[in-house]
């Protein structure tokens, strides 16, 4: 096979080269005997059984669950076996009418667009430079991207704790440095500033991931076409917003879809910024909003009708992605 | 007055040598964190947290000491069982899922992708509560066998969507051979099709694997002692006070650390995997 041929850009970009993957497209050719043909429908059903099992036991059962216990009231006592009463919608009716989940909502979802435009954009921006610069440096930048993503997250959040430390962190001592009156500024106490270091975080992991994909999807664009713009006077800009970024579309689109998903579900480094100094209950998302509630206060109820209210909300969201990608496949 | 030609030579090379250096800060904004985790990891306590930042030291073992004697090595054996298990399930699972889906197509596939891919997004906090309960019921929380096929399953996804788009590649003509010289369906997938994608299998088993070592948020609930892998008790350093940023860096090196030489050795084929749009 020729050029890598990423997933996300299935329906090729590039003029006119839609002979991708024909191969997929005739399973079962007539010159197959009918025994084989017969099998041919059946075994395949077989061989996908293992993976839907284990999907429903791990995942769709926990799911149903969720559901189920968002209709009950389910507290302490629940959790050491005493039986769940019926409430019906109560556990919604609480949530809806609960000023703190519309905040945390609110913020969640600013939060998740702001983070995942960010990412977008300098993922972008990244994936142009890689084009635009020499082997090796490419190389080099895509193996720090690399690191930066491969890096458990509980460890590089412990560098970033670091960094944005109230005491000893790099980023006060280099604006008292620059002049500026930082000297123990706590970062992480005020909401909006926490969110700005939260973004900046989630941006800098999220970053290689999509600066990797739009590469890829970069190096579909054929250069003959951006060729014969340039000979007819285009500039650079204008190669990019005209032809560059509607041929590359799908993957932009695909790929900040994904991390409107992923940034709306981000628990692992709110969690530990708050752990660090943040003000709890001002800085929740949904994810450690329903930790909260179902570790702390205890309460399975309420904090199942909000995961499902979450779950609602990712699912509102991805179906306009698998609709697009079922469009491309077919 | 220069002629336009050598203008846009001079422009471009300018041009060339700023790029250059946009790309060098940018490789060092990506890669400094990695950088000071492993410095610091090398410092001495009270060098780690002063309020000057050093760079020049001498290096001392003592962070690393201080990781293994708060029992390091059991957390760590706790997250390479729970990798090296999900790992196992999610690829021998989705090797024949992603033939059926790709090669040998299932009627109506086009459910059963909607239904993979639907499930790669599910919100962690929409099943962790359900799991906690239902390990906790039959008695096995804080088990990492449980744990491991906790992580298989949520791979999955994953994993079939990754192989599918590389067994897509096989030519059809390969397979069709085959056939034809009577290789049955086990055969057809043992010697054919797994020797040609396996780069891609590799990669789906690298990311599964990374995927499973570094996951934070079940880990944190389903296990408290016996189970607890490292990230949790990485975790368990960060405080409000910054201390013990020496300890916590020389864990966070060694946890980094496995990780880190796999994208290293894989990178060709990570860099593949992750433009299949496939991870996380």
């Amino acid at each position: 096979m020729s050029a890598p041929q990423p997933v996300i850009v299935t329906d090729e970009p590039a003029t006119g080269s839609g002979s991708g993957g024909p191969r997929a497209e005739s399973p079962a050719p007539a010159a197959l005997p009918a025994r084989a043909k017969r099998r041919g429908r059946r075994v395949p059903l077989l061989l996908i059984v293992p993976t839907l099992a284990l999907l429903v036991v791990a995942l769709g059962y926990p799911v149903c669950w969720q559901l189920a216990t968002s209709f009950k009231h389910f507290g302490m006592l629940q959790q050491f076996g005493q039986p769940p009463e019926w409430v019906g919608l109560d556990n919604y009716k609480a949530i809806v009418t609960d000023p703190d989940l519309w905040a945390v909502v609110a913020r969640s979802i600013a939060f998740c667009l702001v983070s995942a435009l960010t990412t977008v954009a300098i993922g972008g921006g990244l994936a142009l430079l890689m084009q635009a610069v020499g082997r090796v440096t490419r190389i080099i930048l895509q193996l720090a991207l690399l690191l930066a993503w491969a890096m458990p997250v509980v460890a590089s959040m412990t560098v970033w704790v670091w960094l944005v430390d109230w005491r000893r962190g790099l980023l006060n001592w280099l604006l008292v440095r620059l002049g500026v009156d930082a000297e123990g500024h706590n970062w992480l106490a005020e909401p909006l500033s926490f969110f700005v270091v939260a973004a900046v975080i989630v941006v800098w992991m999220s970053v290689p991931f999509v600066a990797l994909s739009i590469y890829a999807g970069l190096t579909q664009v054929s250069t003959e076409v951006l060729e014969a713009a340039q000979i007819d006077g285009a500039g650079g800009w204008q190669r990019l917003r005209y032809i560059i970024v509607p041929l590359i579309a799908p993957v932009l689109s695909i790929v900040l879809l994904l991390q409107l998903i992923w940034d709306l579900r981000v628990f692992t480094q709110i969690k530990i910024l708050q752990d660090a100094g943040g003000v709890a209950n001002e800085t929740d998302l949904l994810g450690t909003f329903v930790y909260r509630l179902g570790t702390g206060a205890g309460d399975f109820g309420t904090a199942s009708a909000v995961s499902v209210f979450m779950l609602a909300l990712t699912v509102a969201l991805s179906w306009y992605y698998v609709r697009s990608i079922m469009k491309e496949e077919s | 007055m220069n002629s336009p030609s050598s203008t846009t030579t001079s422009n471009r090379s300018a041009r060339g040598a700023l790029t250059t250096l946009v790309t060098w800060v940018l490789v060092l904004i990506f890669f400094f964190p990695v950088f000071w985790m492993v410095l610091n990891g090398f410092k001495p306590e009270s060098l780690a947290s002063s309020v000057d930042p050093t760079f020049i030291f001498k290096p001392v073992t003592e962070g690393y000491q201080l990781a293994m004697d708060r029992g390091m090595a059991g957390y760590l054996q706790n997250s390479l069982t729970a990798a090296v298990i999900a790992t196992i399930i999610s690829v021998t699972l989705a090797i024949p899922a992603a033939y059926a889906l790709s090669i040998r197509r299932v009627k109506n596939v086009e459910n059963s992708l909607s239904f993979f891919i639907s499930t790669r997004f599910m919100p962690l906090a929409a099943i962790v509560l359900p799991l906690f309960m239902i390990f906790k019921t039959i008695g096995l929380l804080d088990n990492i066998y449980m744990l491991a096929v906790v992580y298989g399953a949520m791979n999955l996804p994953v994993t079939v969507w990754m192989m599918r788009s590389f067994f897509l590649e096989v030519p059809f003509e390969i397979i069709e051979a085959a056939r034809v010289d009577g290789a049955g369906m086990f055969r057809e997938i043992v010697r054919i099709v797994l020797p040609l994608v396996l780069p891609g299998v590799a990669a789906a088993a690298l990311i599964s694997f990374i995927f499973a070592w570094n996951e934070y948020f079940l880990a944190l609930l389903l296990t408290s002692s016996a189970a607890r892998t490292t990230p949790p008790f990485l975790g368990s350093f960060v405080d409000g006070r910054g201390q013990f940023l020496a300890v916590l860096s020389a864990a966070a090196t060694i946890a980094a650390l496995p990780v880190i030489i796999a994208g290293w050795a894989a990178q060709k084929q990570l860099v593949r995997g992750l433009s299949m749009g496939a991870i996380k």
